[in-house]
């Protein structure tokens, strides 16, 4: 109660963790994969990001929001993996500059597969693909987003909105493939 | 507000995102323009896709093995970790720690006590989680007694009129089948007693679903003067219970849906018991 954590034996500790950490597992480890893209290199980062966790257990309040805070750790560590493997990079400007002169949303196709929704997903540049999976796949909020991200909540936003735009011209993209779709020569594609 | 406005603010209505005023102009443009009313329904339907195209993807579900394999490292790392009497012996730091700790504590205590307005705080807060806490367990008694234990009643009984049936399908039936599915029905609304606790009652259903709304117009909970927009949320034998307050009622969403989702439900319906 007083955050006198310490305190606790390893057993204690370990049926805490156990209880408020472990059922997350999962959900990091489907973030993790959207990170890495990669099945080893996700089971890696989820178990770095556990036992850091586990590490840090004593700062968590229990019965606080242990899902966003797990998230943050793994995005830290992730972050920290790839400035040790050269490859953080701050912007995509090629992106950035598609994304920031799509004048029209495309509309959103109806007839489309899962499959094709996960390949347009994986195509929409990292930093954009971030914001959109923290949000509209794992729900969170945006000020949890900008916490777990460090960074200001109007990037969050800013990044949101270019991220559904970016989704939408690859949907269209499939959905011209079918034959449906008229909007690809207005987006400038 | 301009169907362009709404664009380009709807997504983030989908994500519970706007103020209270705000969230009640969409609900009123959308009431009124079609077209507005489709888009929104296909950001909603491909989210929902989105979602769970990536949640019933075979690449994203973490392997069994590997789950295994990390609760064992896990546990074997934090059972390994010194126990607290071990950490006493033989460090010479933590006795003075300890000490200036307690000593610390006291002037805190001291300090709080001696604060007038300290002591009436902490009650009136402790008297709000107490009461928010005791009703939340008469809800759930309420929805396995009433709402799924008379489920084939309700079903029986479901379109036909019953006590103010107008005003829960604007507030509650029509807000909810917006934000989540055109296939959310209300089965029934009606007073009901449990454990000496009268609530208004709102069952719901959304396929195989059942979702209980319960309000609470009794004032017993000391909300205070202002209205709150905090969900508060708690699982009770196996439930889901997400609660917030207006001036004058307290509003219970309780179901077997994830936390996430009850409590989604929970705010849709804050906002428009808000306005």
């Amino acid at each position: 109660m007083f955050g006198l954590k310490w305190l606790e034996s390893g057993e204690d500790k370990w049926q805490n963790f156990q209880t408020e950490a472990m059922p997350f597992s999962k959900d990091l480890y489907r973030v993790a994969m959207w990170l890495t893209r990669n099945q080893t290199e996700a089971e890696d980062l989820v178990q770095e990001t556990m036992f850091q966790a586990m590490r840090s257990f004593h700062g968590y309040e229990m019965g606080t929001n242990c899902r966003a805070w797990l998230m943050t750790i793994m995005h830290n560590m992730n972050a920290r993996r790839l400035r040790n493997l050269g490859k953080l990079t701050l912007v995509a400007d090629t992106e950035d500059r598609i994304a920031e002169t799509i004048a029209f949303e495309p509309s959103i196709p109806e007839t489309i597969t899962d499959d094709e929704v996960i390949e347009a997903l994986s195509k929409v540049p990292q930093h954009y693909r971030d914001v959109l999976v923290l949000s509209d796949v794992e729900d969170f909020s945006y000020k949890e987003i900008s916490t777990i991200l460090n960074v200001p909540m109007g990037t969050v936003m800013s990044r949101l909105h270019r991220a559904r735009k970016l989704l939408r011209l690859r949907l269209a993209d499939y959905a011209k493939d079918f034959g449906f779709g008229e909007n690809r020569q207005a987006a400038g594609n | 507000m301009q169907c362009r406005d709404f664009r380009e603010i709807s997504d983030s209505y989908l994500s519970d995102e706007l103020l209270v005023e705000t969230n009640h102009q969409v609900f009123q443009h959308m009431e009124h323009c079609s077209e507005c009313r489709a888009d929104f329904t296909a950001r909603r339907k491909f989210r929902e896709k989105m979602r769970s195209a990536v949640l019933n993807a075979d690449e994203f579900q973490m392997s069994p093995t590997f789950l295994n394999r990390l609760n064992a490292n896990l546990e074997s790392a934090a059972l390994s970790q010194k126990s607290w009497r071990r950490m006493f012996s033989g460090s010479g730091w933590l006795v003075p720690a300890m000490a200036s700790l307690l000593i610390g504590f006291v002037v805190f205590g001291v300090a709080y006590f001696s604060y007038p307005g300290g002591n009436e705080v902490a009650t009136t807060y402790k008297s709000m989680i107490q009461g928010l806490t005791e009703i939340s367990m008469k809800a759930v008694g309420d929805h396995k007694d009433c709402a799924l234990e008379k489920r084939p009643r309700w079903e029986a009984v479901s379109g036909t009129d019953y006590p103010e049936k107008a005003v829960f399908i604007e507030k509650v039936l029509m807000p909810l089948k917006a934000k989540f599915s055109d296939n959310v029905e209300m089965l029934n609304a009606h007073d009901c007693v449990y454990d000496g606790k009268l609530f208004t009652h709102v069952v719901l259903k959304d396929g195989a679903r059942i979702v209980s709304v319960f309000i609470d117009n009794s004032g017993e909970i000391p909300v205070g003067e202002s209205a709150d927009d905090t969900i508060t949320s708690d699982s009770n034998q196996g439930f889901q219970v997400a609660s917030f307050h207006n001036k004058t009622q307290a509003v219970f969403v309780v179901s077997d849906l994830p936390e996430t989702e009850n409590i989604r439900i929970a705010r849709t319906l804050s906002a428009v018991f808000s306005v």
